[in-house]
């Protein structure tokens, strides 16, 4: 039997203790001990509020109880995104956890609706998905699994409190062994030749020394960038925005079962309804708007009762150019910062963690895994920041600067290729590996009014009747079921109710 | 914008036939205004040629609207539920590759390493004991579970067929669904800045067309026209440059496996068909005389041979199938030899391309570009599959299998066999076509072992560790001993 790995993790926060919960729950005490460095003191951003439905799969991995997770962190659920005034004022769509409509004859919906679009009676594409009008709604209730059903065709998030459920974590992760020590980090030491990290000293003058070092240690990336030193690779000339005021208040009247974000002047603004409050907050580009000015636009936008004072954040777009590096890996923030346009930033630590696990790290060399890690994660990566410098690019320009410099940036390669297809006849390239599939970008498309010009040829055969025929029955299909559909706050009450 | 009106298929045998079929049902089902018709060049099939296929061919037919058992008994064809692979790391190593996974995942952690810890303290079972496909291949069943959904695994036969009669039922059956088609030769390709503007026919007479396609075979008539020279040649990373095809008495009963043996210099592949047996000799004309490898094989293999036929072959790969208004297809844009059922491969690995990029204007760049790039990444991994047999041999002193082993291969390949030496890890790529239990076969097969085992597998202790083998393999067994004889099977149903 080899001599357990010892894997510290530095950092308590969403990533911290989603590391330390999924290592203890995959290993035993033979393969590895984890501790867990965190300081009261330094506390944790806290921003990524909303999810995307793949935690639950990391949440049954790891033992998790949905409803007790829920109460716990005051959670909500969550169908999609509510995209307002992106593409030009006034507009509206919901990105949903769920497709639209149904294929008919081997043709994608979005080639079917596209035909008939400007047509009479026709509704926009989102009034033929369950998920986007169980949305708006403002109801919910598990999907199915037959496929025979309108329900089955959608996945759902959550919206909940990250530093609640980091503390929920953190009690899970001490019932499976993880070692917590409380302290600030003053040192670091490393070996003279090879440049592993071989202890950190605390404030305490206390020295915990390990085999393996997981940095979660969020924007400050204490170990991969400040003492490894790995290279940051900038994206801001794409995701101009770099600094966000987080304003939580008191919570709303009827919950939506979906996250709201408004394109502003120099940005766009959040709002993640909780059971017991909603947060907020304005996401802005410092070259645009003043931080003071970004400020009183939040707090003039919103209605409910501020019950906290605002914070700003400061950042950069971008990523550290490997996640992994000599034996230490660095998970969530601390790894790169990608605006949370589209809950993305939990995700990221859950595959991180999951490539990290199917490439487990031992005491002898690791370089492949290492290549093979980094391989992994620069193209999850990749794939978000183009899905998000799409919502930049689509727009009319007419909310300002801003907007004027985001319609006329140049965007990478194989995204402009992605737009151009699309356009010519409703073609989506779509990938295997990596986050967003069709559903995604067809919604970003026709939501920012970046609609197809010709078509598939294959979908030029249908008669424009039976295509009105399919979708009116689509339709009353989806009205039907959800007139028998509970509201989002009964399901709550019922499901997971929160103490207030 | 004009509207693309006509398309005209050049084409042969399969690649023609299957191409111009698929067309006309595709145009028909959807109602398009679309005029089509196939220019048929004369066969280059010869006696004996056979096909040997992937599972996934299974799609094609589905699309073609054919149905199995009929094909199969039309074209004395006959499942395969895997591939045994003899002799390539030594004379007498052998194991069986079925279409299908070996053992279930435990906590997440890939099978193989549990596999692996088990054989290094001494387990003598062969990894792909824990594969249904494999055991009920060996066992000549054909696969059916009592239980469907109850199981692990997805086994799944691959087929082959006798080669003209093969076609001949598809062309009977896209001529009685309408396909318009004359049997031509073409004096001459006649070309404009939008790639071909007419075919002059053998009559004198002239063809015109919106989109042709070239599935004219190995010869790629027309977009040899358009693009000369854009071909890679493949032929130094395969050795093989004669293709050798024989036939043998039916065997009986039926084995439910192809094999695969290399030799001295190539391999022999022994395909059981309905009502013969198709031997395919693969070997270099620079490593031995045909005529003494011919009666090599015939005594290794105990059988006589008859009617055999050599061709020449060259494996080879045009980067971009798709110039201007011509889309090369199958052999006209990719060779491979056929190792791992890989004929029609490439066929349909096009087809399905274009099913979703065929396109609505004349003008179709942006369409051409985004298939150029799938079809090339996709047979570069095809490309790397059947090398990686190449690469991982074991048969010292044989030149041929020693300059094979000492090639070097693409970083794609290389990185794939490094990754899996050090950490068991199969790597996944975008546009990969076998997918990663395949990989793991091949990779376990030829005996490649990770020196980092996942660590997590130490979390289930040994005796429970064989608990589970042991009930992975008394399920296999109880569920294959259900299945039908491959031969009692065929016999009632083809």
């Amino acid at each position: 039997m080899r001599e357990p790995l010892e894997i510290i993790v530095v950092g308590g926060g969403t990533a911290g203790w989603m590391s330390a919960v999924a290592l203890a729950n995959a290993t035993n005490d033979q393969i590895c001990k984890i501790t867990l460095v965190e300081s009261e003191e330094i506390g944790s951003v806290g921003v990524g509020e909303a999810t995307l439905p793949q935690i639950k799969e990391f949440n049954d991995r790891v033992g998790i109880n949905e409803s007790d997770m829920m109460k716990f962190t005051q959670a909500t659920f969550k169908l999609g995104i509510e995209f307002v005034n992106w593409g030009r004022l006034g507009a509206s769509y919901i990105h949903p956890f769920g497709k639209h409509g149904e294929a008919i004859q081997g043709n994608e919906f979005h080639q079917i609706w596209g035909r008939v679009r400007s047509q009479e009676g026709i509704a926009d594409i989102g009034a033929y998905s369950y998920a986007i009008e169980a949305g708006r709604k403002h109801r919910f209730d598990f999907p199915v699994s037959d496929g025979n059903y309108i329900n089955s065709t959608y996945s759902y998030a959550y919206h909940f409190d990250a530093s609640l459920y980091a503390l929920f974590l953190r009690q899970e992760a001490l019932k499976q062994g993880v070692r917590r020590i409380e302290g600030k980090i003053l040192n670091v030491k490393k070996h003279a030749v090879s440049g592993n990290i071989e202890s950190l000293t605390l404030a305490s003058g206390k020295e915990i020394s390990g085999d393996f070092f997981v940095d979660c240690s969020g924007l400050r990336s204490l170990l991969l960038a400040q003492e490894l030193g790995e290279e940051f690779e900038d994206w801001s000339p794409w995701l101009l925005c770099d600094r966000a005021w987080a304003l939580p208040t008191s919570k709303l009247e009827d919950i939506p079962p979906y996250t709201r974000s408004t394109a502003k002047a120099a940005g766009w603004q959040w709002r993640i309804p909780l059971q017991h409050r909603t947060g907020n907050g304005y996401v802005f580009s410092s070259q645009f708007s003043t931080e003071q000015s970004a400020l009183d636009s939040l707090e003039q936008s919103i209605n409910e009762q501020a019950i906290a004072d605002a914070r700003l954040i400061k950042f950069k777009a971008g990523r550290y150019k490997n996640s992994w590096t000599k034996n230490c890996v660095a998970i969530g923030l601390s790894s790169g910062f990608l605006e949370p346009l589209e809950s993305t930033s939990i995700y990221l630590i859950q595959v991180a963690i999951q490539n990290l696990l199917k490439l487990f790290p031992s005491k002898q060399s690791n370089s492949l895994a290492i290549q093979e890690y980094n391989r992994l994660m620069d193209n999850e990566y990749a794939r978000i920041r183009d899905f998000l410098i799409l919502h930049y690019k689509l727009n009319d320009g007419s909310l300002g600067d801003f907007w004027q410099h985001c319609k006329n940036m140049e965007i990478p390669k194989s995204l402009a290729e992605k737009l151009e297809i699309f356009k010519r006849r409703g073609f989506v390239d779509t990938y295997n590996y990596g986050l967003f599939s069709l559903p995604s970008w067809v919604s970003v498309f026709i939501g920012q009014g970046w609609f197809q010009e010709g078509f598939d040829p294959f979908a030029l055969g249908l008669a424009d009747e039976d295509i009105t025929l399919q979708l009116n029955k689509l339709s009353t299909k989806i009205n039907i079921k959800l007139a028998d559909t509970p509201t989002h706050q009964a399901f709550i009450n019922q499901y997971c109710a929160a103490k207030a | 914008m004009n509207a693309l009106k006509r398309i005209v298929v050049v084409g042969r045998d399969a690649d023609g036939w299957i191409t111009a079929f698929m067309l006309q049902k595709t145009i028909a089902a959807h109602k398009l205004d679309i005029e089509l018709e196939f220019l048929e060049l004369p066969s280059d099939v010869n006696d004996g040629d056979f096909f040997s296929v992937q599972p996934s061919h299974r799609l094609l037919h589905d699309m073609l609207g054919a149905k199995e058992q009929t094909l199969l008994r039309l074209s004395g064809g006959m499942y395969s539920f895997g591939q045994r692979y003899n002799n390539w790391f030594g004379n007498g190593s052998s194991y069986m590759q079925s279409f299908d996974r070996s053992g279930v995942d435990f906590n997440q952690v890939p099978f193989y390493h549990y596999w692996q810890k088990a054989a290094n303290s001494g387990l003598k079972l062969p990894f792909e004991a824990f594969n249904v496909g494999a055991a009920a291949a060996l066992a000549g069943r054909y696969v059916v579970f009592e239980q469907v959904g109850s199981t692990f695994s997805h086994a799944s036969s691959g087929y082959q067929f006798e080669a003209r009669a093969y076609i001949a039922t598809i062309a009977k059956a896209a001529i009685a669904a309408g396909l318009k088609h004359r049997a031509t030769g073409i004096h001459q390709v006649k070309q404009s800045d939008l790639g071909i503007s007419a075919l002059v026919l053998s009559d004198g007479s002239e063809v015109t067309a919106d989109l042709f396609i070239d599935a004219s075979g190995y010869e790629a008539l027309l977009i040899n026209q358009l693009a000369s020279g854009a071909v890679e040649s493949w032929a130094s990373a395969f050795p093989v440059d004669r293709l050798i095809v024989a036939s043998a008495p039916k065997l009986t009963p039926l084995p439910a496996f192809n094999q695969i043996s290399a030799f001295k210099a190539g391999w022999v592949g022994i395909y059981p068909l309905l009502n013969k047996t198709t031997i395919n000799i693969a070997c270099s004309s620079k490593h031995g005389k045909t005529s003494d490898v011919l009666e090599r094989v015939s005594a290794s293999i105990g059988m006589k041979l008859f009617n055999p036929v050599e061709t020449l072959f060259a494996a080879n790969h045009r980067p971009n199938p798709w110039v201007k208004n011509c889309i090369a297809l199958g052999s006209a844009a990719t060779n491979l030899e056929p190792l791992d059922g890989t004929h029609l491969l490439s066929l349909h690995l096009g087809l399905s391309a274009l099913r979703g990029l065929l396109p609505q204007y004349t003008d179709c760049a942006a369409e051409a570009a985004i298939f150029n790039r799938s079809m090339n990444k996709q047979m570069e991994s095809v490309r790397d599959y059947l090398l990686a047999r190449y690469k991982l041999n074991k048969r010292f002193g044989d030149a041929f299998w020693d300059a094979a082993r000492a090639q070097t291969v693409p970083d794609t390949l290389a990185y794939r066999i490094d990754l899996f030496k050090s950490r068991g890890v199969i790597a996944q790529m975008e546009d990969d076509v076998f997918i990663p239990e395949d990989w793991l076969a091949l990779f376990v097969g030829n005996q490649l072992s990770t020196s980092n085992l996942d660590a997590l597998i130490d979390k289930i202790p040994d005796d429970e560790l064989m608990s589970k083998f042991q009930q992975l393999l008394t399920y296999i067994k109880t569920e294959v001993e259900k299945m039908p004889l491959l031969q009692s099977y065929t016999e009632m149903t083809l």
